[in-house]
């Protein structure tokens, strides 16, 4: 051939390019692969160590040598799971709502707004809607039912408003295709959309309803800023919807604000681990069951 | 009838540009092509005629290898191409006669049913194939580009537009230019799947002047769905039928649509639809 | 057919849910907008610093937004000069050449990493300074880069599913016609695919820009704080908006900086919802371009 060379030169260009890719993968798999491994490894001693005050006790008081972290343990599972029954409610309303217009296939200009604002709401900064709520969503508490206002009700609020985008729309994938299949013979039956959707189509996408649930409380359960603006932080258990409660996330970023090393470092990379446990098997949960993160 | 391309098999003569023997491709085990022995004539357009699933198409994409592309392909039997340049084992493709799978590609262009443009601009889609996979130096390529558009008659129309995005051309003049970049890389041979399917009737007609001039230079393989475009351009027709070869006819003048029609249905009742 | 009560009462819930949400989100929004606005322009960002002083560095900025407008803008510029290439190199690797077993371990690996919190990555950043403290860098501390490089593993999982499923999107007939023409698969990914799918890409790095503009939770642990000024370098510590809308809400001493918290959470609202608006609109061209050509 006379272009023989640089045919192989070119074909080595594009060796080199999957070259390239394969570093590129090797790269972000290393980094996922420190970033687990530092969790653990840094976590292990607090495992290690015996006797009260560590970690897994209910009292933290760091002047009495107290770093139990299991009242923050309750909080994150307390404020994610209340935040998750209104968002998912919410949420599964507002999706079949967003998927049954009333005219024959067409969304009329409100479903339009409505869809476009919860895309929108994927994108507000979770920062944004705690400084929003801190004065205007706790102000109103105060004033409604007493005490400081920043308190478990507060922040669960605010969680469920953060996960309905994520809910709505890992509900829209995974219904729109099943409802699409079965429109058309549904609407010749003389049901219309919504009654296909709760008659048929709900019952059938147990696995979809549920993993939007589990999702939507990985979400919560990660979430930083609107439980350490709104929650009260009291590092103790919760006794009433009106009372502090200071989650996992809330407590890593309050140790570290305050605290140097020692054993509240422990106690902080034990939250880490438990986050990411908690994590890593919302997102198992979420593989194993076929829907989509 | 089916007997009769065994008998012609025996015969390894110079005078077919193909020679495909005992070639079965089955995809995840659902077998499309079953046992097919076909010797291609050289000189002019060979056109292989069947139904809408008797793997005309199948059979064309194991001429290039293309059928790899798609996965869960197995391929068995051997198929063996004899081009101006030289003989070309395509087929298992293990002996001394065996060339490169993109060398392979390169040597036997394909148009395929919808015109297939890559998403750059009209200069683009011929330059980038010749400079990836020819390694033609980029002071050629203008030429070269020229060449390839003067040969299947855009050059009139697309001379002032090149730099405009190959999608935006319409169907006829989007055909003509997948025919173009084939061209342009120097094949020795030209494979065409139904290339004048998704396209009006003028624009169709144009395309088949074309091919009926470059088969003097250069073998042709096609698959038609008309059997009066079948009739117009074949020297050669293979009929298919349910992934087997059903017979041969190396001398298609004077056939009529109707012949061909019960050929094609066997002793079933004639359907007129396929003769558009 | 019959309509069941259960069944009304969810006809009722849906209605309800699709006025409630609206509300809900425009009432926040609309709030943040309200006592943001006003305060928006030049004393918003620069306090009583003259502006061109502020812009070149020659004076600092105090009572103004500017410091951690910078320090978000250097953020995220650092953040997506890591990230892309793993990210998307990843992505297109995942779609292009994995076997399918390695699809299903680096895509359950990138999905988890999408489902970890921010603050993960924050604490990953902060063991990061530790372990180097206690090893080869006595003197080691939180920094830009440290946060980039938190941020960038936040983003990565955005950027390798966005790369993935453009490329995915693009029809299997214009691979084959690739083939045909003598590519060899790297050869066509790199001459005709990426260059068709890169509007897809761009879509999904906006939106990663979004993810690492917003983002409080990975940069409170590795080295924001309230008073850095501009950042003095890659080593440096920073200010960050979304960092300093946080502060603000806690800390404020006077009406003049709660009102300055208004304005910076107005700002940062408005950049995500423009950053979307773009990501939506790159990635809608890009769906048009396939949709018009099947």
């Amino acid at each position: 051939m006379r272009n023989a060379t640089s045919v192989r030169r070119m074909s080595r260009s594009g060796e080199a390019g999957l070259a390239m890719l394969r570093l590129s993968v090797v790269l972000a798999m290393g980094g996922m692969a420190l970033l687990f491994l530092m969790v653990v490894a840094f976590a292990l001693p607090a495992f290690v160590q015996n006797g009260g005050g560590g970690p897994f006790s209910w009292s933290w008081s760091p002047g009495h040598g107290e770093f139990g972290i299991l009242p923050m343990m309750v909080g994150s599972v307390a404020v994610g799971g209340l935040a998750v029954i209104p968002g998912w409610v919410t949420g599964v309303c507002l999706c079949c709502w967003l998927l049954s217009p009333t005219r024959a296939g067409r969304p009329g200009p409100w479903r339009v707004l409505v869809a476009g604002l919860v895309r929108v709401m994927t994108a507000v900064p979770t920062v944004v809607y705690g400084f929003a709520a801190v004065f205007l969503l706790a102000p109103s508490l105060r004033m409604w039912l007493g005490g400081s206002g920043f308190s478990w009700l507060a922040a669960s609020v605010m969680l469920s408003v953060l996960i309905l985008p994520t809910v709505v729309l890992v509900l829209q994938a995974g219904l729109a295709p099943r409802l699409e299949a079965l429109s058309l013979s549904g609407v010749a039956l003389g049901m219309n959309r919504l009654e296909l959707l709760w008659h048929l189509v709900l019952p059938a996408s147990r696995a979809t309803l549920l993993s939007a649930a589990v999702l939507g409380f990985g979400r919560a359960v990660g979430d930083t800023m609107l439980p350490l603006m709104l929650a009260g932080n009291a590092p103790v258990m919760p006794d009433s919807l009106l009372s502090g409660v200071r989650t996992l996330t809330a407590h890593m970023a309050l140790v570290t604000s305050n605290e140097v090393g020692g054993q509240a470092y422990d106690s902080l990379f034990m939250a880490g681990l438990l986050l990411l446990v908690i994590n890593g098997t919302v997102s198992l949960v979420i593989r194993h069951m076929g829907g989509r993160a | 009838m089916a007997g009769k391309g065994v008998t012609l098999m025996e015969k390894q003569d110079s005078r077919f540009v193909l020679c495909a023997r005992g070639l079965s491709v089955s995809f995840f085990d659902h077998a499309v092509l079953r046992d097919v022995s076909l010797n291609v004539p050289a000189g002019g357009i060979a056109v292989l005629v069947g139904r809408s699933g008797s793997g005309k198409t199948t059979f064309l994409r194991s001429v290039n290898r293309l059928n790899e592309e798609v996965s869960g392909c197995r391929t068995e039997g051997s198929v063996e191409l004899r081009l101006p340049g030289g003989k070309v084992d395509v087929w298992p493709g293990v002996g001394p006669d065996a060339v490169p799978l993109a060398e392979l590609r390169r040597r036997v262009g394909m148009v395929f049913q919808t015109p297939q443009v890559f998403p750059v601009t009209v200069c683009r889609n011929i330059s980038v194939p010749l400079s990836v996979t020819m390694g033609c130096p980029r002071s050629e390529l203008d030429d070269r580009v020229k060449d390839a558009l003067v040969r299947v008659d855009l050059w009139r129309e697309v001379a002032d537009r090149l730099d405009m995005s190959a999608e935006r051309l319409s169907g006829g003049q989007q055909q003509r230019l997948c025919l173009a970049r084939a061209l342009a890389l120097e094949p020795d041979m030209l494979l065409l799947d139904e290339p004048t399917a998704s396209l009006d009737v003028r624009s169709a007609r144009h395309v088949e002047d074309l091919l009926l001039a470059l088969s003097e230079q250069l073998p042709v393989i096609m698959v038609s769905h008309g059997l009066a475009q079948s009739l117009r351009l074949a020297s050669f027709m293979a009929v298919m039928e349910e992934g087997r070869l059903r017979c041969e006819i190396s001398n298609p003048d004077g056939m009529e649509e109707g012949d061909l029609e019960r050929l094609l249905d066997g002793a079933e009742d004639v359907r007129g639809e396929e003769a558009n | 057919m019959k309509r069941s009560l259960p069944f009304l009462g969810f006809r009722f819930l849906a209605l309800l849910s699709s006025m409630l949400v609206p509300c809900v989100v425009l009432t926040l929004m609309g709030y943040l907008l309200w006592r943001g606005l006003p305060v928006m322009g030049k004393e918003l960002l620069f306090g009583r610093t003259p502006p061109l002083d502020a812009v070149f560095g020659r004076a600092p900025v105090w009572d103004g937004l500017w410091p951690a407008c910078v320090g978000t803008f250097w953020l995220v510029v650092l953040t997506m000069a890591l990230a892309l290439f793993p990210g998307v190199g990843c992505g297109v690797y995942l779609a292009e050449f994995a076997t399918p077993r390695q699809k299903r371990v680096l895509g359950s690996a990138v999905d988890m990493l999408a489902g970890m919190p921010s603050i993960v990555m924050g604490l990953f950043g902060f063991m990061l300074i530790l372990l180097m403290r206690r090893t080869v860098l006595p003197d080691a501390n939180t920094c830009l880069l440290l946060a980039a490089a938190c941020l960038a593993l936040l983003v990565l999982p955005v950027l390798a599913a966005s790369a993935r499923e453009a490329m995915e999107a693009v029809p299997a007939s214009l691979r084959l016609a690739a083939a045909a023409s003598g590519f060899s698969r790297s050869q066509a990914l790199f001459y005709l695919l990426l260059p068709a799918v890169a509007r897809g890409i761009l879509g999904g790095a906006v939106l990663a820009v979004g993810r690492a503009a917003e983002d409080t939770a990975v940069i409170l642990f590795t080295g924001v704080v309230a008073n850095a000024g501009l950042p003095s370098g890659l080593f440096g510590k920073f200010e960050a908006l979304s960092f300093d809308i946080y502060y603000i809400s806690s800390q404020y001493q006077d009406q003049a900086e709660l009102l300055r918290g208004f304005g910076a959470a107005a700002l940062l609202l408005m950049v995500s919802c423009l950053l979307l608006a773009t990501a939506r609109g790159l990635e809608r061209s890009f769906r048009r371009r396939w949709r018009g050509k099947a």
